[in-house]
C-alpha cells in the first residue's frame, strides 16, 4: 500500500476529537457486501448497533433481482454527506478470481516486484504486459465507478480491499464439480494457491495505484481473517470458491469501527 | 555480324527492357529465386526494422508465418501486439547487424554470456540490452528480466532448430559494442536505456569480411542442427538514421553500410545452396520508381512499396498459390477462459444464496 495513503489515514485517525459527532458511514459494493450485509443482520438480531450502511448494487439477471441499491442512487446519497462522514467502496474485486481460479491448459506464471522467482516450468507472462490487460478491466467500469464516487461525496471515500483467495483447492473443486466436468476442462482442475495469491495481490496492487491517482484511501481485508500465509482463514469461507463468510463481514464492521469509531446508523 | 553472350540472354539482363521501359509496378528484379514455400512451410524472420514487414505480410497472408514465443493466450492479442510478441519470430527486436545474429545464437546456445547484462532505469524498471525496447515499461526486477530472457532464449533456440525457412534482413554495418568482451549492442548505450560510458564502450564498423565471416559461421552453425533450413537474405532499403563512422556524410555511410551488406549476401547465396537472396533493396531503392516508394523523410518504405516487394516475393516463393484461411472454432484455451468468467460471474449472483 502507497506509504503516504496510510500515513495521511493513520494521522486522521489519531486527531479524531471525541467531540466531533460521529461519521455517518455509507458501504457500497456488489457480491462481496453480502457478507457485510449478513453480519449487520446478526448484530440487528442480537441487538448490536453496527457502525454503517450497507447498499448492495441492485441489478436483475435472468428475471432474479439482485441488491438493493442502484449506483445511481447511492451517489445521491452520497451527496448529502459531510466531511467528516465516511464512504466504503467494495467495487468490484473478483477479477483476480477470474484469471486465477481453473486451471489454465496453458500454464503460466508471472512475477510481482520483489519477488525473486518464478514457478518452474510454466509460462512467464512478464509483470506489465499483464499489468496492462489486468488494468483495462480494473480502470474499466470499476474505475469509472470509483471516480464517480469521489466526485459524488465530500465525505472521504475509502476502499476496502476484497478477501483475499482461499487456499483449499478441494475446497473450490467441491463447490464447482459440475463446472469444472464441462467442456473438456475436467483434466485442469482448480489453480495452484500460489497463483490465486499472486493475482490477488496483483490487483490490490493495481486498484492501490488507482485509488492514489482518485485520492481514495485503501483499506486492507482485516487482518484477523488471514491465515499465516495471507490466504483467507477456512473459518472465513463462503460455501464457493470466492467470497467470505458473514463472520469475516463482521470482522470488517469491527475494522471500520477501529478506523472510524462507531456509527448510528445501520441498516 | 559475330555472336557474343549478350545475343542470347533475357529481358531481365538489360537496364532498358526490365528497368527503364516498363511500368514502375511491373518491374521485377527477381533474378534466380528456386525456394518454394507452401502454406505449411515455418518461415522464420528477423532483422531490422523492414523486416517487420515482411513478417507482417506474411502473417496476414495465409502462409504460417512461424513464431516460437506467442505471447501467454490469458493475454488478448492486442496486449500481446503492444508487448511485441509476434513483431518477429520470437520476441527479440530488431537485429540490425550480422554480428548481433550471430551472438543472438550464441547466447541461445550457452556459447555466450555478455557481462553488461541488465540496465536498471529505476526502483522497478530494467531493461535487456540486448532488446531494450521489446518489453514496454522494462521489467519490474532484474529477477524477471532474467527469467523471461531465459524463457526468450529457448523460444530462439525452438525457433531454429524446427523452423524450414529463415528470412533475414540485413539492416546494418554500424554497431557499437562492449570493450570488455565484444558483445554487440542493437542501440547505441544511453539512447533508449542504460549508460554510455566511453571506458566500456566502442564504435564499431563492420567490414565486408566480418559481415561474411559471422553470416558464414551462423548459416553453418544453423544448417549443423536443422540440416534442411533454407535461408533468405535481404537487404534493408531503410537508409541509416545517423552515422557514428568519424568524418562521413550519412549518405556516404548508407552507401558503404548497404554496399557491404549487398555484396555479402551475394558472396553467402553463392557459398551456400541454402541461401537465398531477395531483392527488395532492389525494388524500393531503384531509380525506376523515382524515389516513389520512401516517405517524405526519405527513410521509411510506404505501404505502396512494401506490396511490391511482397507481391513479388510471394509470386516467386509461392508460385502464386492462394493460402487456405486457417479457421479455428472454440478450443480448450478458450472454453478455460469463458467458464472462468462464467465461474466468477455465477458465484458473484449466488452468493445471496449461501447459507451462514
Amino acid at each position: 500500500m502507497n506509504a503516504n495513503v496510510l500515513k495521511s489515514f493513520f494521522r486522521h485517525l489519531a486527531q479524531r476529537n471525541p467531540d466531533v459527532p460521529k461519521p455517518r458511514i455509507l458501504l457500497f459494493g456488489d457480491s462481496h457486501t453480502y457478507a457485510i450485509q449478513r453480519a449487520i443482520e446478526r448484530r440487528n438480531a442480537k441487538g448490536i448497533v453496527s457502525p454503517l450502511e450497507a447498499h448492495r448494487l441492485l441489478k436483475t439477471k435472468n428475471n432474479l433481482v439482485m441488491g438493493d441499491t442502484s449506483f445511481e442512487d447511492f451517489l445521491t446519497l452520497t451527496g448529502a454527506l459531510r466531511e467528516s462522514d465516511v464512504v466504503v467502496s467494495m467495487i468490484g474485486g473478483n477479477q483476480h478470481a477470474v484469471f486465477s481460479t481453473i486451471q489454465h491448459p496453458q500454464r503460466f506464471t508471472f512475477m510481482l516486484p520483489g519477488d525473486v522467482s518464478a514457478e518452474p516450468g510454466a509460462e512467464l507472462i512478464p509483470y506489465r504486459a499483464l499489468a496492462q490487460h489486468f488494468n483495462s478491466g480494473i480502470r474499466g467500469r470499476d474505475g469509472q465507478s470509483l471516480a464517480a464516487l469521489r466526485e459524488a461525496t465530500r465525505a472521504r471515500v475509502v476502499h476496502l480491499q476484497p478477501p483475499p483467495p482461499k487456499r483449499d483447492n478441494d475446497h473450490i473443486l467441491k463447490h464447482h464439480e459440475s463446472k469444472f466436468a464441462q467442456d473438456n476442462i475436467a483434466d485442469l482442475g482448480v489453480s495452484a494457491p500460489e497463483l490465486r495469491m499472486a493475482f490477488w495481490r496483483l490487483q490490490s496492487r493495481l486498484l492501490e495505484e488507482l485509488c492514489v491517482e482518485l485520492n481514495i484511501e485503501v483499506l486492507p481485508p482485516p487482518p484477523a481473517a488471514l491465515d499465516r500465509h495471507g490466504y483467507l482463514a477456512p473459518e472465513f469461507y463462503a460455501s464457493d470458491a470466492t467470497h467470505a463468510n458473514p463472520s469475516y463481514g463482521e470482522l470488517v464492521l469491527q475494522q471500520i469501527e477501529t478506523s472510524f469509531g462507531p456509527a448510528e446508523a445501520t441498516r | 555480324m559475330s555472336q557474343h553472350p549478350y545475343k542470347s540472354l533475357p529481358d531481365e539482363a538489360f537496364w532498358r527492357r526490365s528497368v527503364a521501359a516498363p511500368a514502375p509496378a511491373d518491374v521485377d528484379p527477381v533474378g534466380e529465386f528456386e525456394l518454394r514455400i507452401t502454406p505449411d512451410t515455418r518461415v522464420a524472420t528477423a532483422g531490422s526494422c523492414f523486416a517487420q514487414h515482411i513478417a507482417r505480410y506474411l502473417s496476414r497472408s495465409g502462409y504460417n508465418y512461424y513464431v516460437t514465443e506467442l505471447g501467454h493466450p490469458v493475454l488478448p492479442e492486442a496486449v500481446r501486439k503492444a508487448h511485441n510478441y509476434g513483431l518477429f519470430s520470437a520476441r527479440y527486436g530488431n537485429i540490425y547487424t550480422a554480428r548481433q545474429l550471430l551472438q543472438l545464437w550464441q547466447r541461445a546456445f550457452g556459447l555466450m554470456s555478455p557481462t553488461e547484462d541488465c540496465w536498471q532505469e529505476g526502483e522497478e524498471c530494467f531493461l535487456d540490452p540486448f532488446r531494450p525496447t521489446t518489453q514496454p515499461g522494462g521489467y519490474v526486477s532484474r529477477a524477471e528480466l532474467e527469467a523471461d530472457r531465459s524463457q526468450h532464449l529457448a523460444a530462439v533456440r525452438r525457433m531454429f532448430e524446427t523452423l524450414d525457412v529463415f528470412v533475414f534482413t540485413l539492416g546494418l554495418t554500424e554497431a557499437w559494442r562492449s570493450i570488455q568482451d565484444g558483445a554487440v549492442f542493437p542501440l547505441c548505450p544511453g539512447t533508449e536505456g542504460g549508460t554510455f560510458d566511453p571506458a566500456r564502450h566502442e564504435f564499431y564498423n563492420q567490414t565486408v569480411d566480418d559481415v561474411i565471416a559471422d553470416m558464414d559461421q551462423f548459416i553453418t552453425a544453423l544448417l549443423a542442427v536443422n540440416p534442411t533450413a533454407q535461408v533468405i537474405l535481404t537487404v534493408s532499403p531503410v537508409p541509416l538514421m545517423a552515422t557514428a563512422e568519424p568524418g562521413a556524410h550519412v549518405l556516404a555511410s548508407t552507401t558503404y553500410s548497404k554496399s557491404v551488406l549487398r555484396v555479402a549476401a551475394e558472396t553467402l547465396r553463392k557459398r551456400f545452396a541454402a541461401v537465398h537472396y531477395f531483392p527488395s533493396y532492389e525494388i524500393i531503392t531503384g531509380a525506376f520508381n523515382r524515389g516513389a516508394y520512401y516517405a517524405d523523410d526519405l527513410r521509411n518504405v510506404l505501404e505502396s512499396g512494401v506490396n511490391h516487394v511482397m507481391r513479388l516475393f510471394m509470386t516467386h516463393a509461392t508460385g502464386g498459390v492462394v493460402a487456405p484461411v486457417r479457421q479455428s472454432g472454440e478450443d480448450v484455451i478458450a472454453r478455460q477462459q469463458r467458464l472462468s468468467q462464467e465461474l466468477v460471474d455465477v458465484e458473484c449472483d449466488e452468493i445471496a444464496l449461501d447459507p451462514d
